[in-house]
């Protein structure tokens, strides 16, 4: 009797083959699965050293704009000619003042931009005196200037 | 027979296969297990850095904002050097060289920069084990913009100084800037246009750049940052703008723009606001009397917005978005324009006073809730009068007004910051006064003080940060301090 024709022994084997494939495949769709778990488990890992690392810079840029806005409240008490259009350089940062606004002693205008990284942090603020002492109408941050051209 | 040869050669091919793939399977799922667990501890000590570090720049800006907190309360309480800081029942202060919280070690560095300027550095380091360890610093500046400066008292004003030209210079405004005092003058009579004194020492003030001449005669004038604007009655410019930033040597040269008015030689008075000039111009039909400019420093000027107001402009003040003009016209000698948006001049709601009788608006001053407007000389009005812009850019007494028999023309009006306000003018034997603006208000007796220059006091500057006045009659320059 011919093996071919054999009933008993060869019939069986397509089911194995298919036993095979099924664990091949399972393995496979495990695999992917856990590869991306993997990934996924990497990334939130690399992404919360990123965030932290952004926060950081975003803080070092503001506190670089507050250093400007300081120095520019500072030298206009002791300089009206005083136009701005200086850059600051910090350990952590450095800051950037536009042309001041206004003249003399009231409505004055300063836009400071702090810098850390590629992070960047901006603040428009209003004087509204200089003199005897310096009173503040507006202090923000913005996203872009608007009172400095 | 078959059969069992079939089923042997299986058996065999299958228990090898077994063994390879039982060897290949345990190795595979090893792998996976070594990379999950692996990624696992990678990812769990990178977030938990991450959360370290951002925990520890939140600490850090705590410290700078305690450190603020201390300026706030005391500038000199920041004392150079290394500290710590705790929170006592009376707020934030130094204690020890650093403090400790929670793992995180932290500390302030506090270095001078110069006088009332601090560099302030904030740092925070820790380390819980050997991959978690790391530091954060931020660094800021903190300054003493916070503190009250003195003004003297100007009711017991003296003379310092007296500087008297020669020639016939024919001095018209003055403006501080700095430590230099700059001068317009007609050229009428031999006058250079502008002239400029050094006043590092205000008691004797050395006039500079003398070899320098306008060629025109030059009104009024502002000063900001480096750039000195002037409105002249040149023909074909009549803005001008210096550079100042040498006015010991103050040339043609340093002419950095200009802009020619419509008509010929009109402007008279000038404000700048940021990049925006402001400019009041002599009555001419049909021209407009008063501009707005855009100044550049890489282009030419050009013209952004005009309005017309029916009479010679003479005096403009700026103050919250608002023009305030002293002009000529009879039936509107004091105007308020809304300069929010120069391209689009409109006068704001009210439009302005029509003050009593006709004689011209001829200098404005405005100073917190306060617009005081000068007049020429009537026998029927009081030449000065204050308004108050409290609640409206235009008045609407009442309160007030509130007016001042001055006995001349007003030409020209300063103020300290409030309380005291320096009249110029024509005035017999009291050509320049110090009033206060309380008393005034009060319906009391406001004159504190009056000074017979023996001439018309034209321009009068307070110099806000050296508390010292400046007045120009034709030919003098004068200074004065309070007592």
């Amino acid at each position: 009797m011919p093996c071919s024709a054999s009933i008993i022994g060869c019939s069986k084997e397509p089911r194995k083959l298919r036993r095979g494939y099924i664990l091949l495949i399972s393995i496979l769709v495990i695999g992917v699965i856990s590869s991306a778990i993997l990934s996924s488990l990497l990334l939130l890992g690399t992404s919360a050293a990123q965030v932290s690392f952004s926060v950081q810079q975003s803080n070092q840029a503001l506190a670089a704009a507050q250093a400007c806005a300081e120095y520019a409240l500072l030298k206009l008490r002791t300089s009206p000619l005083y136009a701005g259009n200086e850059l600051l350089d910090m350990n952590n940062g450095r800051c950037e003042l536009l042309q001041i606004g206004g003249v003399n002693n009231t409505n004055r205008l300063i836009c400071a931009e702090g810098q850390s990284g590629d992070v960047l942090r901006r603040l428009e603020i209003v004087v509204k005196q200089i003199l005897p002492q310096t009173t503040i109408s507006s202090w923000q941050e913005v996203a872009s200037f608007s009172l400095c051209r | 027979m078959c059969v069992f040869q079939c089923l042997t050669n299986h058996r065999r091919a299958r228990s090898g296969s077994l063994l390879l793939e039982a060897v290949i399977a345990i190795g595979v799922f090893a792998l996976f297990l070594g990379g999950i667990g692996f990624s696992l501890i990678l990812g769990e000590r990178s977030t938990v850095a991450g959360g370290d570090r951002t925990r520890a720049v939140f600490l850090a800006e705590q410290q700078l904002e305690a450190v603020r907190a201390m300026r706030a309360r005391s500038f000199s309480s920041l004392t150079l050097g290394t500290h710590g800081l705790a929170l006592t029942s009376t707020g934030w202060t130094f204690s020890g060289a650093s403090a400790e919280e929670n793992g995180y070690r932290r500390n302030v560095d506090i270095v001078s920069r110069g006088t009332d300027w601090m560099e302030v550095t904030s740092n925070v380091s820790w380390s819980f084990d050997l991959p978690r360890s790391g530091s954060v610093s931020l660094t800021t500046y903190l300054t003493n913009w916070r503190k009250v400066a003195t003004i003297g008292n100007w009711g017991a004003m003296s003379r310092i100084a007296l500087l008297t030209d020669s020639g016939t210079p024919e001095y018209q405004k003055i403006a501080v800037g700095g430590n230099f005092a700059y001068v317009t003058s007609s050229n009428a009579l031999g006058g250079k246009g502008l002239y400029i004194f050094d006043i590092t020492n205000p008691a004797a003030p050395v006039r500079v750049a003398g070899s320098f001449d306008l060629g025109a005669s030059a009104y009024g004038l502002a000063v900001s940052g480096e750039r000195l604007y002037l409105a002249t009655d040149n023909p074909s410019s009549e803005v001008q703008v210096y550079d100042i930033s040498s006015p010991s040597s103050l040339a043609a040269g340093n002419l950095v723009n200009s802009f020619d008015l419509p008509r010929s030689g009109k402007a008279r008075s000038i404000a700048v606001y940021g990049n925006t000039v402001f400019v009041g111009a002599l009555d001419d039909p049909p021209s407009n009397q008063f501009y707005a400019l855009q100044m550049s420093e890489t282009g030419p000027m050009s013209l952004l917005g005009s309005l017309a107001m029916s009479g010679s402009v003479l005096g403009i003040s700026l103050q919250d978005g608002y023009a305030y003009a002293a002009v000529s016209a009879n039936a509107g000698e004091f105007l308020v324009v809304d300069i929010y948006d120069p391209q689009h001049l409109t006068f704001a709601p009210g439009v302005g006073m029509d003050l009593p009788d006709v004689q011209d608006g001829t200098a404005i001053l405005t100073s917190g809730t306060a617009a005081i407007i000068g007049r020429m000389n009537g026998s029927a009005i009081d030449e000065l009068i204050m308004y108050s812009i409290a609640d409206a850019p235009v008045p609407t007494p009442p309160p007030g007004p509130w007016t001042l028999e001055v006995g001349g023309d007003v030409l020209n009006l300063s103020g300290t910051y409030g309380r005291y306000t320096f009249i110029a003018g024509t005035a017999d034997a009291a050509q320049l006064r110090v009033i206060d603006t309380v008393k005034l208000e009060r319906n009391e007796a406001p004159i504190l003080k009056t000074y017979d220059a023996g001439a018309a006091v034209n321009g009068v500057s307070y110099d806000w940060q050296h508390d010292r006045l400046y007045g120009v009659t034709p030919s003098s320059l004068l200074v004065f301090a309070p007592g």
